[in-house]
C-alpha cells in the first residue's frame, strides 16, 4: 500500500459548464441531434453525467419535455457502440446511463400519470443498473421510484411494510438524502391514511432533517404537504406559515410540479376560511400551472375539487361544467381504477342534472390521495 | 475536500492492485500511466453519479478495485493476453487484496 498521494489530471465540466453544454444539446432539435451528436459531445462521459443531472431538473419543471428527452437519450445509448480504448465511455458507464435515463423517464412519466409507461421504463432501468458496480444503491433508487407509484397507485399498506427496509438499506449505504426521501413517503401515506396527527409529527422530523442537510428541494415539497395536512385539521394559521415558507424555495428552485400543488394548497386554505372567490380564483391557478405541465390527472381532480366548491357557491351550472371537462381526461388516462363506482354515479347524476355530491366527494377524495 | 478524499482512496487502493495484478498485466510504464489515468477517470465520474455524489468516499473501495478489474481485463484482451487471473466478482477482488476480512460459506446450486 502507498502513503502517496497521487495527483491525476481531471477531464472534468464545471457544474456551469455542464448545464451550459447540456442546454446546448436541448435546444437543437431532436431531428438534429443524432447527424450533430460529435459535435455537441453527445459520445462525451462527462457530457453525459451533466445532461441526466440536467434532466432530473426538468422532471420537475416541465415532465413532458423530461420525458422526451430521456427517451431521446436512452434510444441513443441503447445504439451506441463503446470501442475499447478507442472510445472515452469506460466499464460500466454505457449501462449506468442507460439505466438513469430510463429511470429519469420513468419518474416523469410516474409525475404525468402514464403509470403503465413508468412502469415499463423502471423496469428497463433495474435491468440496466443491476450491470452496474454499486448497483445496489442504484437499484434501491428505483424500488423508491416504484413505491412512489404504488402509493399513487393507493397500496398504501403494502408500501408501509417494504419502506422501512428501503429506508434502512439508504442508511446503511450512507445515502442520507435517498433515506430522506422514504421518511417522506412514510409521511405522505401516513396523510392518506387519515392518520393526521401522526402525519404532522413525520412531516415535522422530515423538515428537521431536510434542514440540517440543507436538501432544499425536499424541505420546499415537504413545507407544502404539512401545510395540507394542517388544513386537513383546521389549522389555517399554521398552513399559511408554512405555504409561505416553502414558495421561494420552490420558486428557487423551478419546482413547477410543486408550485402547481402550492396553488392547490392556497385554495384548499382559502375555502376552510370561508372565502370562496378566492379559493375558486386559487384553484383556478393551480389547474392553469397544472395544464402548462402536462399534468392531466391533476387538472382533471382540480375541475372536481372546483365543482365541489361551485356547488357550496351556489353555483351548479357552473359546477356541472367542470364535471363534465373531467370526464374526458378521467377516461384518456384511465385514472381511479379504484373509483369506478363513484365515477359512474356522478355520470349518471350528470346525466340527469342532479350532481350526485356523495359521488364527487368520493371521487376527488381519490384524486386528492393520489396527490400526496 | 472531497476531491482530496477521491485522490487519497485511489491513491491507496490503486497501489494494493498493482501490487497484485500489474506484473502480470505486462505493460510498459507509458501503458500503466495510461491504465491508471483511464482508472481515474472512471472513479471521478463514478463518484460524481447522482445517488452517489454525497456518500462518503471511503464506502468507494470495493467499487474502484472492481472497476480497476475491469479495465484492466479490457486492456489485457485488447493486447491479446489472457485476463483470468483477475478476478470478476469485487467481493473476491477485496478478499485476495486481503481487504475484506473472511470467506463467505459456498453453497452448491440445486
Amino acid at each position: 500500500m502507498t502513503g502517496t498521494v497521487r495527483h491525476f489530471r481531471r477531464r472534468r465540466l464545471s457544474r456551469e459548464e455542464g448545464e451550459q453544454y447540456a442546454q446546448r444539446v436541448l435546444l437543437t432539435p431532436t431531428s438534429e441531434r443524432l447527424e450533430k451528436a460529435h459535435a455537441l459531445h453527445l459520445d462525451d462521459p462527462e457530457m453525459l453525467l451533466s445532461l441526466l443531472g440536467v434532466l432530473q431538473k426538468v422532471c420537475e419543471e416541465t415532465p413532458k419535455d423530461a420525458l422526451e428527452e430521456a427517451t431521446f437519450l436512452y434510444r441513443y445509448l441503447e445504439n451506441l457502440k463503446v470501442r475499447y480504448p478507442a472510445d472515452p465511455i469506460l466499464h460500466d458507464e454505457r449501462e449506468w446511463y442507460l439505466g438513469e435515463a430510463a429511470r429519469v423517464a420513468g419518474t416523469a412519466a410516474r409525475f404525468l400519470a402514464r403509470r403503465d409507461e413508468a412502469r415499463e421504463w423502471f423496469d428497463l432501468s433495474e435491468a440496466w443498473f443491476l450491470a452496474t458496480e454499486n448497483s445496489a444503491s442504484n437499484v434501491a433508487r428505483v424500488t423508491y421510484q416504484r413505491l412512489a407509484l404504488r402509493t399513487e397507485d393507493r397500496d398504501f399498506l403494502g408500501v408501509m411494510k417494504l419502506l422501512p427496509h428501503l429506508i434502512a438499506n439508504f442508511e446503511r449505504m450512507s445515502m442520507t438524502h435517498d433515506a430522506l426521501k422514504g421518511r417522506f413517503l412514510q409521511a405522505a401515506i401516513l396523510k392518506e391514511l387519515n392518520r393526521l396527527p401522526e402525519a404532522v409529527e413525520a412531516y415535522g422530523e422530515v423538515i428537521n432533517e431536510a434542514e440540517e442537510i440543507k436538501n432544499e428541494r425536499i424541505l420546499g415539497t415537504a413545507y407544502v404537504n404539512l401545510a395540507l395536512t394542517h388544513c386537513a385539521l383546521g389549522n389555517a394559521d399554521e398552513a399559511a406559515t408554512l405555504v409561505a415558507k416553502s414558495t421561494p424555495l420552490l420558486v428557487r428552485a423551478k419546482n413547477n410540479v410543486t408550485l402547481a400543488k402550492l396553488q392547490w394548497t392556497v385554495g384548499f386554505l382559502l375555502r376552510s376560511k370561508g372565502n370562496f372567490p378566492a379559493a375558486i380564483e386559487a384553484y383556478g391557478s393551480a389547474q392553469r400551472q397544472f395544464a402548462a405541465i402536462d399534468m392531466h390527472a391533476d387538472v382533471a381532480a382540480v375541475h372536481l375539487v372546483l365543482a365541489d366548491l361551485l356547488l357550496d357557491a351556489g353555483q351548479a351550472a357552473q359546477a356541472e361544467w367542470e364535471i363534465r371537462s373531467a370526464f374526458p381526461i378521467i377516461e384518456e388516462y384511465k385514472l381511479v381504477p379504484e373509483g369506478v363506482a363513484a365515477l359512474s354515479l356522478l355520470r349518471e347524476s350528470v346525466r340527469r342534472r342532479q350532481i350526485d355530491r356523495q359521488a364527487l366527494r368520493a371521487l376527488h377524495g381519490y384524486f386528492e390521495k393520489l396527490r400526496g | 475536500m472531497r476531491d482530496e478524499q477521491i485522490e487519497f482512496l485511489f491513491s491507496k487502493t490503486i497501489g494494493v492492485f498493482e501490487g497484485a495484478f500489474m506484473g502480470r498485466l505486462q505493460l510498459s510504464d507509458e501503458e500503466t500511466l495510461a491504465f491508471e489515468e483511464r482508472v481515474f477517470a472512471w472513479f471521478d465520474r463514478f463518484t460524481r453519479r447522482p445517488g452517489n455524489e454525497r456518500v462518503p468516499v471511503v464506502r468507494f473501495q470495493i467499487p474502484l478495485l472492481s472497476g480497476a478489474c475491469n479495465l484492466a481485463r479490457d486492456l489485457v484482451e485488447s493486447k491479446g493476453v489472457t485476463s483470468d487471473f483477475l478476478p470478476s466478482d469485487p467481493k473476491d477482488v477485496a478478499r485476495q487484496l486481503g481487504l475484506l476480512e473472511g470467506l463467505e460459506p459456498v453453497v452448491p446450486e440445486q
